[in-house]
């Protein structure tokens, strides 16, 4: 174990070895050090050996750590694929809105019966309630709605999911279910309802939408720079006091 | 109350002491076990900021004392301290 310690006691710098090295051992002798220890004393060689270095080694090394945590960090996060369908939109007279429609078709009872269709979030179905797999779901799709002096003219209708082709399919179940429901309130109310058209079916996603990770790369790189000014500024010694007993 | 450099200053209030003799010392009044890298993190620290400093010696086991700026700078955390727990012992006993 002793030696186990001697060997962490060389990690500090040499200038502080020559300082301390001599008394630092004799600790580590007296003191009936543990295997719970040996952090205390690596934690210690790396704050020494960080207190000597300039400011440019700081950088570089805070630079690169962080770049390689945030390389680390964005290769754990999922790819998260986008299929995007867009409808062009035709308002009549006594047609339901718009905003009517999407609460039918994106109603818990629809989106439940397409995540079951699709076998969407297996993952989180066995975790989780449905609510919380459905709000999941509410919270993967997105509809942009297109205004042409005021009034819409399309939308579109993007669904996020991790595999692109069940992106793709859960994307155009959706477009489906609307169309659907604008149709069920036409026949229900006798009226023509909304012209909906499919402009652009579906697309099968090529490439993730999501994680960017240049961006979180970059952040990475960036946070990193800042942790070693920020280091710097912290470890900068006050003036020394003169005063001596 | 865990700040190593403090307890340090405490410790070498009482005298001079290497560096187990303050482990030792910062147990037995603090019942704070100090680590090996911690404790001399600290001494290092103290140093640099002339608030402590060596005692010559032969032995391996180099002693410490506390400077006079090392004394003041004592009594100012001690005192910023005590106001603390003072206050929050009158608190306690309105509360």
């Amino acid at each position: 174990m002793t030696r186990v310690f001697r060997l962490a006691a060389r990690l500090y710098p040499r200038v502080w070895r020559e300082r301390y090295g001599t008394e630092f051992e004799a600790l580590l002798e007296d003191a009936g050090l543990g295997w719970r220890d040996l952090p205390d004393v690596l934690r210690g060689a790396l704050e020494m050996q960080i207190q000597t270095w300039d400011f440019r080694k700081l950088v570089a090394v805070c630079t690169l750590a962080g770049a390689i945590t945030a390389a680390g960090v964005s290769l754990r996060m999922p790819d998260r694929y986008v299929s995007t369908s867009v409808i062009a939109i035709q308002p009549t007279a006594e047609a339901p809105d718009l905003q009517w429609l999407l609460q039918q078709a994106l109603s818990a009872p629809a989106l439940e019966k397409l995540i079951r269709n699709e076998d969407l979030y297996p993952a989180d179905r066995r975790r989780r309630s449905w609510e919380e797999v459905i709000a999941q779901m509410r919270q993967d799709i997105r509809v942009v709605l297109n205004r042409s002096n005021g009034q819409p003219t399309a939308f579109s209708v993007q669904y996020s999911y991790g595999d692109p082709v069940q992106a793709q399919r859960a994307a155009s179940a959706l477009t489906a279910q609307l169309l659907d429901a604008n149709l069920a309130a036409a026949i229900e109310r006798h009226t023509p309802g909304l012209t909906l058209r499919v402009l652009d079916p579906a697309d099968l996603p090529g490439r993730p939408a999501s994680p960017n990770r240049l961006l979180i790369m970059i952040a990475g790189t960036a946070g990193g720079f800042l942790m070693a000014a920020l280091a710097t500024l912290a470890m900068r010694p006050p003036s020394r006091s003169t005063s001596e007993s | 109350m865990s700040d190593p450099p403090l307890l340090v200053l405490a410790s070498l209030a009482e005298g001079a002491k290497h560096g187990y003799a303050i482990m030792e010392d910062i147990q037995r009044f603090a019942n704070i076990r100090l680590g090996p890298g911690t404790l001399y993190g600290a001494i290092t620290r103290l140093e640099e900021r002339g608030w402590i400093r060596s005692v010559e010696s032969q032995d391996r086991r180099r002693p410490y004392r506390l400077t006079a700026a090392g004394r003041h700078h004592l009594e100012e955390q001690l005192a910023g301290l005590d106001r603390v727990v003072r206050t929050g012992q009158q608190r306690l006993k309105h509360a």
